[in-house]
């Protein structure tokens, strides 16, 4: 072998300097593009080679990417690919990880007869170098050279001297493009765990789980709902030519398919795609539980809630159960609204601790509790306590908080006991707002054997007490406090409305970030000044009934106890029948009865305008010293027109 | 229309009259008639269960004060049915029924105070 003249190898000077600055060149190349840029201009350049190319074996052992000098192109870079074994230069020293050595025409003819076609005119020598690392070719670098060439051990050793720090960057930089890609993949797949935890709400999540995929991974995608005929689209972004070629995923969790995602321009990894459908399934099968749980929990609830308020006379009630409203959780609040003994009224709000359907279940056994113990007639102190120790001796564990509170129409007395729940609220008629902070304990559930504390007030006619649950009052980032005054200047504003609007208007002021569940309850008992009784009565026996009948609803409305219907409508009846008693005829003669109420006092008139047969005052029966022992008052106002009786009697003066 | 219903309970010595319903002017001469109609002369008096009545009048009781007397004259008794809480009670009182007729809580309490 001679030199070759012509060709001027890098001694060694040179060849150290070449070295040092592949070395430098290589430390700042990062990317595997850029890294091979530098291989095959630097290898080129310190052999003075007329062309070089970069061999580089794909990761699945059976491919090599080549990128070549000449029309080298970061985007080229994989864009031919062989298979391993072809016969080619490179490949072979991909191959036996060997160099491999041409030095002229006829050589690589030999060695590589295939390659004829592609030798026109080609006079010169060719040499491939393998890239090791760790004992592996890795690939292999390729030099082409102008003239024979006769290639000396210390030539080889310098190109296999090259080859090192060229392999080692190369490793490098596809460890760092394999490390970025899983970077990307993971940085993805939290956004997309994140997108996916936001909502409960099925469509809404593959909606916003659409959104992520385009632009980021494809040019389209789109999710259906369902299997076959069934399949119904709820999400589609992005756009694509052809739809029916689109990758399908299928969206499956726990065994169930629930309908499949399509993907056309895809930029990502399948693996990434699918770990996408997966989570998608599964954070959808998530909100299907979650629905049919809180579903579940809320119709428990409310048919553990009274179905309507009982209607009480002389008191307006209403109340309402709202769940959270980003749908979290629906919780054990309750309220309840019974009649007492003696005309009384048992008002109950509460809330056990905890959510979903054990709470609701516990609400449901607490509220039968309460209102068995109430109508048992106990105190509100001592419904609480019976409470405490019913909880702690069934070792439910429930805790509860509750207010049960009881009103007398007739001594305006509020008696109320409460187990650690917030006040109750009172409004009086010209709007000041005030809490009732006595009678408060521990909830119920905590501590055996604890007494509850009981307190009173007076509530007026027209005030209005409103008892409610935390999830009014309670604001994140703000003081039970701040709540409080919060909804006592909600209350103060419309003083006038009545209960049921009242209470909506007090529901429009929640915190708007509430998630809590709500009840409210609120109650008034009504001025004693309701619409006034008229009845136009023809003079016939049998009209008295029908009248008895309308004056009884008139009065029963009006607050009135039974005993004292029926003495009103008994002193009421005796005057009625001393009109009919005396009147001429009973042909066209007619009277009228008129009641009202003036303060807690029912006033009855009973005129009549008809002629009188006989002076009253004769009559023989008992009517006159009935209507005397039954009312507190009796006028008989004879005229010139008629005949007048004013009965009058106090309500709740007189009760058994 | 007022209306009462009276259900006798036949017997030779103690008739059961059990009235209900409403007494006033419009029927009180009936049901006079109807529970005067249930004693015969052997029996030892009457009972009138006024538990299921929800309202009676002075005419009503009329009726009833005037059967008491009558019974008496004969040398029967008049039992008048009323439980405790009834705000009947109090109207009985007020006419005084009970110089003309015993008032018992229940039937039970009747037969025992006939017997």
């Amino acid at each position: 072998m001679t030199d070759g003249g012509d060709l001027a190898w890098p001694q060694p000077a040179a060849r150290l300097r070449a070295l040092t600055a592949l070395t430098a060149a290589l430390a700042d190349a990062l990317t595997l593009v850029d890294v091979g840029e530098v291989v095959v201009g630097a290898t080129v350049t310190a052999l003075g080679a007329e062309a070089g190319t970069l061999a580089l074996l794909d990761p699945d052992g059976e491919t090599l990417l080549i990128a070549r000098a000449s029309t080298f192109d970061a985007a080229v870079f994989g864009a031919e690919r062989i298979p391993l074994d072809t016969p080619t230069p490179t490949a072979e020293a991909v191959r036996s990880n060997r160099p491999v050595l041409l030095p002229d025409r006829e050589t690589v003819l030999e060695r590589f007869p295939g390659l004829a076609g592609r030798l026109v005119g080609f006079h010169g020598s060719r040499a491939a170098i393998p890239l090791e690392v760790g004992g592996r070719a890795i690939g292999a670098y390729g030099l082409t050279f102008s003239a024979p060439r006769d290639f000396s051990a210390d030539e080889v050793d310098f190109m296999l001297a090259l080859a090192r720090p060229c392999a080692q960057a190369l490793e490098r930089a596809r460890l760092f493009a394999a490390e970025r890609t899983m970077q990307l993949r993971l940085a993805f797949l939290a956004e997309a765990s994140r997108v996916l935890a936001e909502s409960l709400d099925g469509e809404e999540l593959l909606r916003r789980l659409t959104t992520l995929v385009v632009p980021q991974l494809a040019d389209w995608c789109a999710v259906d709902l369902g299997e076959g005929e069934a399949a119904r689209r709820v999400a589609e972004v992005g756009e694509t030519d052809d739809p029916d070629g689109a990758v399908v995923l299928a969206l499956s969790a726990r065994h169930r398919r629930l309908g499949a995602m399509r993907i056309a321009g895809a930029r990502a990894h399948r693996a990434t795609v699918e770990e996408l459908a997966r989570r998608a399934a599964l954070a959808l099968d998530n909100a299907r539980l979650y629905r049919q749980e809180h579903e579940a929990a809320e119709t428990l609830q409310r048919s553990l809630l009274p179905s309507h308020l009982p209607d009480l006379p002389g008191v307006e009630v209403c109340a309402a159960y709202q769940p959270g409203s980003t749908a979290l959780e629906v919780g054990g609040d309750w309220y309840d609204v019974f009649p007492l003994p003696g005309g009384r009224v048992g008002l109950v709000i509460g809330d056990v601790v905890g959510r979903g359907l054990r709470a609701a279940a516990a609400m449901g056994q607490l509220r039968s509790a309460v209102r068995a113990y109430a109508l048992e007639d106990w105190a509100p102190a001592a419904v609480l306590e019976h409470l405490n120790a019913l909880t702690k001796a069934t070792d439910q564990g429930d805790m509860a908080t509750l207010i049960y509170a009881t009103f007398d129409p007739y001594s305006a007395e509020l008696r109320f006991a409460s187990a650690g729940h917030p006040p109750p609220l009172v409004v009086a008629p010209d709007g000041t707002a005030r809490f009732l902070e006595g009678g408060r304990s521990v909830p119920t559930g905590v501590v055996s054997d604890t007494g509850y504390e009981e307190a009173t007030t007076t509530l007026e006619p027209g005030a209005t007490l409103v008892l409610y649950t935390d999830g009014l009052i309670e604001r994140r980032g703000s003081t039970l406090d701040a709540g409080m005054e919060t909804l006592a200047r909600a209350a103060a504003e419309v003083p006038s409305l009545d209960t049921s609007a009242l209470r909506d208007h007090l529901l429009r002021h929640q915190p708007p970030n509430a998630e809590d569940d709500v009840a409210v309850l609120a109650f008034r008992p009504l001025a004693r000044t309701g619409p006034e009784f008229a009845a136009d009565v023809p003079a016939d026996p049998t009209e008295l009934a029908g009248v008895r009948h309308r004056l009884r609803h008139w009065l029963e409305e009006a607050g009135a106890t039974p005993d004292e219907v029926h003495d009103v409508l008994l002193a009421c009846g005796e005057a009625c029948a001393n009109v009919v008693e005396h009147a001429y005829g009973p042909a066209d003669a007619s009277f009228v009865v008129s009641a009202r109420l003036e303060g807690d006092t029912v006033e009855v008139d009973v005129r009549d305008t008809g002629r009188w047969r006989a002076p009253r005052g004769s009559e023989r029966g008992h009517g006159l010293g009935l209507m005397r022992a039954l009312m507190d008052d009796v006028a008989v106002t004879p005229s010139e027109e008629g005949t007048e009786v004013r009965l009058r009697r106090r309500l709740g003066g007189v009760r058994v | 229309m007022t209306s009462a219903e009276v259900v006798v309970e036949p017997s030779e010595e103690l008739p059961i009259a059990r009235v209900s319903g409403e007494i006033d002017m419009a029927n009180a001469a009936e049901v006079a008639a109807q529970l005067g109609a249930a004693v015969s002369n052997a029996a030892h008096g009457l009972v009138v269960d006024l538990g299921a009545v929800g309202y009676v009048d002075s005419a009503g009781l009329r009726g009833l004060l005037d059967l008491g007397v009558r019974l008496r004259r004969r040398g029967q008794r008049l039992v008048a049915v009323l439980p405790v809480e009834s705000p009947l009670r109090r109207v009985l009182e007020v006419v005084q029924m009970d110089r003309v007729a015993d008032v018992c809580a229940t039937e039970e309490d009747a037969r025992a105070r006939m017997a």
